[in-house]
């Protein structure tokens, strides 16, 4: 299957989207997910071409409007929360177009 | 790959403040901002960026339940890497739809991305350590708070080796 792209997205691309896109680089491995992960700054999300967006809680209105996915995450340094936050988002954009096999949904 | 801790190294108690008071997160970041540039991190208007920055994007940088990680942009009068940590005699709401009230601050003045993303690598995997926030919250003075955030990485190296 063709890894997704996700932006993980902070004001300056410098503190907390350092810090997610950390936990998210290790969650993401740590899983083996089919994710292919990049980090920048609210500004640049527009020009993106990501399939999704991960950010914090509080910046999920400023990225709703862009038209694409956005996964929430509350506490950045709960690898379980992240887990299943991009589990939840993989499910949720295979489901439509994956018809045959490599279902892979098992749930913990 | 990396194996050499560097906010281990470098976190000494004189860049740790316990039972800070603070009468709102203004004063939070103010507080803050004065005790990186006191440290020699950065200058005053390092402090006014943060404020612009939080006033701007909401409190995003409250990463965590009751953990702020405050820094603006490296353009705004950073002088040299660096990370002091505060805690809050009482927990301050910034503003945050589910991580207030906030009692951990992590000062963060970076330099640029890629120079500094191996203390950020370290703050995340300190603080993802099961026990290390309730720890901290119980820490009363700077010495202890450097001692937990020592230890959880020493598990940390061991356990994950190079890995990151």
């Amino acid at each position: 299957m063709t890894p997704l792209r996700a932006l993980v997205v902070c004001g300056t691309g410098m503190g907390s989207s350092m810090i997610l896109k950390i936990m998210v680089d290790q969650v993401v491995t740590q899983n083996k997910l089919p994710i292919v992960l990049e980090s920048d700054v609210v500004s640049a999300a527009q020009s993106s071409s990501a399939d999704f967006f991960v950010c914090g809680l509080d910046l999920v209105p400023v990225l709703l409007p862009l038209g694409r996915p956005v996964v929430g995450i509350k506490n950045m340094v709960d690898r379980r929360e992240i887990l299943e936050a991009l589990r939840a988002q993989l499910a949720a954009l295979e489901a439509p177009s994956s018809g045959s096999g490599g279902n892979d949904r098992k749930e913990g | 790959m990396r194996s050499k801790p560097v906010v281990a190294a470098r976190l000494s108690p004189d860049r740790v403040r316990t039972n800070v008071y603070a009468k709102d997160w203004r004063d939070v970041v103010t507080q803050t901002g004065a005790f990186l540039e006191e440290k020699g991190f950065v200058e005053a208007r390092y402090t006014t960026a943060m404020l612009e920055l939080l006033a701007e994007l909401g409190p995003y940088m409250v990463i965590a339940p009751g953990v702020a990680l405050l820094h603006a942009r490296p353009g705004s009068g950073v002088l040299a890497p660096g990370v002091v940590v505060l805690t809050l005699a009482q927990p301050v709401r910034f503003g945050h739809s589910e991580n207030d009230p906030v009692w951990l601050v992590i000062g963060l003045a970076a330099t640029d991305p890629s120079s500094h993303i191996d203390a950020l690598t370290e703050i995340a995997t300190c603080l993802a350590e099961p026990g290390v926030l309730n720890s901290l919250r119980t820490a009363q003075t700077p010495e202890s708070v450097v001692e937990i955030i020592r230890g959880s990485l020493s598990v940390v190296t061991e356990h994950e080796g190079g890995r990151i």
